[in-house]
């Protein structure tokens, strides 16, 4: 993760990275991907979208957590 | 004036500053100042710094709206808590030395005070002369990045960034994000949460350094839906949380994150973006008492190869996320888990949950010239993956997708480090046709041989996206020049195409 992969005493260094690289051990394979992905893909587009609409009561919402 | 006294492991930071609690007390006053000695104490706090009379400008703004004006004379300064990895007489003589240093090398001084704070120094907290809520601004060093219980696990603390403080002529640093208690006075949770996600937004963008009293007073400027503002114990509303950060020039970004896998790669992926999200929760056991936390971290669990060819979201990773929760502290582990596609966050103290909120909202302090959802750029990242499948380029497995805003020069700056030589080439050849923005959204696709980015324009928006490179930095050669043709944008490859 950019900036982010730290010690507790080390200041941020930006430019380190959060993916850990794909262990080169591993069998190579160029696969497709299976046919439920694509429906799995769809859903979450639509979840996406669906999580850009808000309302008049969502934004009414209150926080009130009490210590 | 300062005074450094032991902090054995069984010493209370309680009996410490002789605190006492207030009349008719509804809730425990000294939950969060336990939870920072417990803190401090698991980094291995050995010794205190106390000044005594520290102005904080938090708090003087607390106390000129509000407490100056009680009936009862509160003062108008509080006492400023430092905590150190060493024993008192080392924490004396180290200052002592650093002193002598300023005298006799003023040239490495400030080398030497870096190498003290790295080695030494464990942050502050400001002690405020109010019995009910005396946790006042408060920044801790991090958790290490590899978990002592879990050490193939990874902690990143992206929400976090560097604060200067001054002991007497010596500059300490500490690498955190503020924290304090709410007071139900001038601020509670919604206002605290802000106040510390706009910490973070001050780490790369020239905003004010909004107090607590100006965020209430922002947010409860143009609307009164629960009636007085100050004191304010009955919170804001989410619109009134939106309308402060208008007031303060950053632009608010809300999105429902009800759904457990869009919900949990929008908090990652605002944290892999280096923003501090607002996270508006509610009580598993009681929807209505809803509650707002500020994300600095997120553990993550070391990827596992896939048993299918499917592509794995990156977020998948994400054991927990570490929040600052006024109700308890800094950096308190939230672990995550599904149920009923929901995102259930528990919170942990010592090893133990305690409670359980569901995620409702994430609430993004975005630089205004980010006009391109968080969101929408998700669905970019997953149709471009499936631009890819259906192109038929080649994609070694196993393969990851995932999404984030990041600022040009940290992007450039990271293929840089995490890539060999021929990214080089890749950042050169940026820099000579690539017109960049201020940020820059990127969607990775990491496979078997390489990165697969594209860069699109964030000042754009999904209506009409304006996409700006593909950017193939593999170890095998791929060809996506037909997916840029698609796009409309340039092809970069560290194959030479």
């Amino acid at each position: 993760m950019t900036g982010s992969k730290t010690a507790s005493t080390t200041p941020v260094t930006e430019g380190q990275v959060l993916d850990r690289p794909v262990s080169t051990t591993e069998k190579p394979s160029v696969q497709p991907p299976t046919s439920d992905w694509r429906t799995t893909a769809d859903e979450l587009i639509e979840e996406v979208r669906r999580s850009e609409i808000l309302t008049r009561e969502d934004l009414a919402i209150r926080i009130n957590a009490r210590d | 004036m300062a005074r450094i006294i032991p902090f054995a492991p069984t010493d209370s930071l309680t009996a410490i500053l002789e605190l006492e609690p207030p009349a008719f007390s509804r809730a425990d006053p000294f939950r969060q100042l336990r939870y920072i000695a417990d803190y401090v104490r698991s980094l291995e706090c050995r010794s205190l710094v106390i000044e005594d009379h520290y102005v904080d400008r938090d708090f003087i703004e607390d106390y000129s709206l509000f407490y100056s004006r009680n009936l009862q004379a509160y003062p108008n300064f509080c006492q400023r808590v430092h905590f150190f990895r060493c024993e008192s007489d080392q924490t004396e003589a180290e200052l002592h030395r650093l002193l002598t240093d300023l005298r006799k090398y003023p040239a490495e001084f400030k080398e030497r005070a870096a190498e003290f704070s790295r080695d030494r120094y464990l942050g502050f907290t400001v002690i405020k002369p109010l019995k009910g809520s005396p946790v006042g601004r408060t920044v801790l060093s991090r958790y290490p990045a590899q978990p002592a219980d879990l050490p193939d696990q990874e902690r990143h603390f992206s929400g976090t960034r560097s604060y200067t403080v001054h002991l007497g002529p010596v500059t300490l640093s500490v690498t955190g994000l503020a924290f304090q208690q709410q007071d139900v006075g001038v601020s509670a949770c919604a206002t605290t949460a802000l106040w510390s996600a706009l910490h973070k937004v001050r780490d790369f963008e020239e905003i004010g350094a909004p107090t607590p009293a100006q965020i209430t007073t922002l947010a409860t400027r143009y609307s009164l839906p629960f009636g007085r503002p100050i004191p304010s114990d009955e919170g804001l509303s989410l619109d009134q949380m939106c309308q402060a950060l208008q007031a303060l020039q950053v632009a608010p970004h809300v999105l429902h994150a009800q759904r457990f896998r869009t919900g949990r790669s929008f908090v990652y992926s605002a944290l892999r973006s280096e923003f501090a999200p607002v996270l508006l929760v509610s009580s598993e056991t009681n929807p209505e008492v809803r509650h707002a936390v500020t994300a600095v971290g997120q553990r993550l669990a070391p990827f596992k190869s896939p048993v299918t060819p499917n592509p794995v979201d990156a977020s998948e990773r994400v054991v927990a996320f570490y929040v600052n929760d006024d109700r308890m502290g800094p950096y308190v582990r939230m672990n995550l888990i599904e149920r009923n596609n929901r995102v259930v966050l528990e919170t942990v103290r010592n090893g133990n949950p305690l409670d359980r909120w569901l995620l409702d909202f994430v609430l993004l302090p975005l630089h205004p010239k980010i006009r391109l959802p968080l969101s929408g750029l998700r669905e970019i990242a997953i149709r471009f993956l499936r631009d890819l499948y259906d192109l038929q380029i080649p994609l070694e497995g196993p393969i990851q997708y995932e999404h984030w805003f990041a600022r040009t020069p940290t992007y450039l700056r990271e293929l840089m480090i995490d890539n060999d030589e021929s990214a080089l080439g890749v950042m050169k050849r940026i820099g000579e046709i690539l017109k960049l923005p201020r940020y820059v959204g990127i969607a990775r696709i990491t496979t078997g041989t390489g990165k697969i980015d594209l860069l699109v324009d964030s000042t754009s928006t999904m209506k009409n996206l304006h996409c700006l490179a593909v950017v193939a930095i593999v170890s095998k050669p791929i060809d996506c020049s037909e997916l840029a043709r698609r796009y409309r944008c340039e092809y970069i490859t560290s194959q030479g195409g």
